[in-house]
């Protein structure tokens, strides 16, 4: 947007940021959850805004008490933090799901890796930083080339589609293409063709995912989803909806025993479901009549993330709005966590990452001018805008042990 | 259709606590009919959703124990929206000092600036909304209130409680520095 500053046009493009710059970035609750505020305190006492409840007097007496509480707390939340990563197991009863193993300290958080708009980059958490993300470099007719003919390693590539996955390690990446299923091992530049054929189908685009043990993958292919070995060996169908349903965007959940994955109709509807990793105990998370995509579980295995799309225009015809949204993995306790308001009138893609150590979400969603890379709280707080303008697209967050 | 109205739709009833809460449809009627505007103009004085939201609620309730001595729509909304923006500005303001900022953190929506050099062309939009952070909130709200919400000067100065002259001296004063510093960033 170019802004005129000339007298007798800003005021007509100041309006038009003033507009925008309104419904840009909706931290607000809805109207109904509003309506639930007001409900509570009429007929009681009346809404004291909290920032009127603090007392001068008080709040010079608390401040050191304020400090002290806050480093503890503080330092409470991070003990509770752990990582479940136990074995793979594929004779785990539906019934009862396989114990779980706490393991060492949590995985730290590292860059989240994008593709933007000169290929995948490194996006520092905090700082909003961009970097290569590695030293991956394309001899052409190697392995690594996405093209016998061209010089962009194969998961540089734009256009195909292809999200990237981090191992647990945080060494390895796994993507889909050109029809199969790929390793790059990011310490040596090696890279493995895992199957000779996969990936023909995946709504809004293909996923591959570890299980946690890193000793397997899954992925999906012409609508059902697939286990194999990371050598290759051992491919497993654990689907079997036939071309009525289309499984896509498998996430292997943190104790090993299931998959949960986006389950296309044949209409504008999707859901979110999830099945033993020996295909029984097939069961459906989220029922939506639109099309929710990109399951990820916390690292945790409590809540799952996934987007909601919302193509409905709002109520000046305009636009729909995104919302990201975490539910348990039993389907309830459902929480839309962040929502861009009047931010599209349709959108297909948008992705989820969960932050390593479980204390951060990491969203792509789109807005008037574009996608955006998102990272807040798992309850929707402290949000930042990280990257912007490049329509940034598949995060993976890299875990470091 | 949002998540909840979508959920509710397919029958599951743990979503949506907030219906629950909401008893009364009047009341429910009245906060939607009202909110979106609200809210809108508490965040653009506040530059925070809950804070925004945390003067709308101030307003909506008054409005809803005084609902029957305002139901007429045209003296109705400029009082709604006088409350809202008082109380927007108020706590902006309180936000704004050491001890606000200390004592009550909370969740905001930041934008980090990109420190790959591909991305330092910011288009101009981002110095706008900038630049229009930097203003204080006395001087977001005259803007909000007159060139957003359409009010006159006067009725302006009536909402905001500041006599005409200081409310056209923070509309010149506002506009000059946002030109200002879009000017001087392209130069």
């Amino acid at each position: 947007m170019s802004i005129d500053t000339s007298e007798d046009r800003f005021d007509r493009d100041l309006r038009r940021f003033l507009e925008r710059q309104a419904a840009e970035l909706d931290g607000s609750p809805s109207a109904a959850e509003m309506a639930a505020r007001v409900a509570a305190t009429v007929g009681r006492r009346s809404f004291v805004p909290p920032s009127q409840r603090l007392v001068w007097i008080v709040a010079v007496l608390g401040l050191l008490l304020a400090a002290v509480i806050a480093f503890m707390v503080g330092s409470q939340e991070n003990r509770k933090i752990a990582v479940v990563l136990p074995s793979l197991s594929t004779s785990t009863s539906p019934a009862s799901p396989a114990p779980s193993a706490v393991i060492g300290l949590p995985h730290r958080n590292g860059p989240i890796v994008v593709l933007g708009g000169t290929g995948r980059v490194a996006v520092d958490p905090v700082s909003g930083a961009i970097s290569d993300y590695g030293s991956v470099t394309c001899t052409p007719g190697g392995s690594l080339c996405a093209d016998p003919n061209q010089t962009r390693p194969l998961l540089d590539f734009q256009g195909s589609g292809t999200s990237v996955s981090w191992s647990p390690d945080g060494t390895k990446l796994a993507s889909q293409y050109a029809g199969a299923v790929w390793v790059l091992d990011t310490l040596t530049n090696d890279a493995v063709r895992v199957t000779s054929a996969a990936a023909t189908q995946g709504w809004p685009h293909q996923v591959v995912t570890w299980s946690p043990d890193g000793s397997h993958l899954a992925f999906a292919d012409g609508g059902e989803i697939y286990t194999v070995n990371v050598d290759g060996s051992q491919r497993t169908e654990i689907t079997h909806f036939g071309g009525s349903l289309a499984a896509s965007q498998p996430a292997w959940s943190p104790d090993g025993s299931r998959i949960a994955f986006t389950l296309i109709g044949t209409g504008a509807d999707a859901s979110i479901a999830s099945i033993d990793v020996d295909g029984t105990g097939l069961r459906t998370i989220v029922g939506s009549g639109v099309r929710v995509s990109s399951p990820v579980w916390s690292p945790d295995g409590s809540r799952l993330a996934y987007l909601y799309p919302d193509f409905a225009p709002d109520a000046t015809g305009v636009a729909g709005s995104a919302e990201l949204v975490t539910v348990r993995p039993d389907g309830s306790e459902r929480t839309v966590v962040f929502t861009v308001a009047n931010c599209c009138i349709n959108f297909i893609g948008g992705d989820a990452a969960w932050s390593p150590d479980g204390t951060r979400i990491a969203t792509i969603l789109p807005g008037l001018d574009g996608y955006s890379l998102y990272v807040m709280d798992p309850r929707g707080t402290h949000v930042v805008q990280l990257v912007k303008g490049v329509d940034p697209e598949y995060p993976a967050w890299r875990p470091i042990p | 259709m949002t998540e909840r109205e979508a959920a509710q739709r397919v029958g599951i009833d743990h979503v949506d606590p907030v219906a629950a809460v909401v008893a009364d449809t009047d009341l429910a009627a009245f906060v939607a009919e009202q909110y979106d505007r609200l809210v809108r103009l508490g965040r653009l004085v506040c530059r925070d959703g809950a804070d925004a939201a945390d003067a709308v609620q101030l307003g909506l309730e008054q409005a809803w124990r005084r609902r029957a001595t305002l139901r007429d729509d045209a003296r109705l909304r400029p009082w709604l929206d006088r409350i809202v923006v008082r109380e927007a500005i108020r706590i902006a303001r309180s936000r704004q000092s050491l001890l606000g900022r200390f004592v009550t953190p909370r969740p905001d929506v930041a934008w980090i600036e990109p420190a790959d050099q591909r991305m330092d062309q910011l288009p101009a939009w981002s110095a706008l909304r900038a630049a229009f952070a930097r203003l204080s909130a006395e001087q977001r709200a005259v803007v909000a209130l007159h060139l957003y919400m359409g009010y006159s000067v006067i009725e302006t100065a009536e909402l905001v409680g500041a006599p005409i002259e200081t409310v056209r001296s923070r509309l010149r004063l506002a506009k000059d520095r946002l030109r200002s510093e879009l000017e001087e960033r392209e130069s």
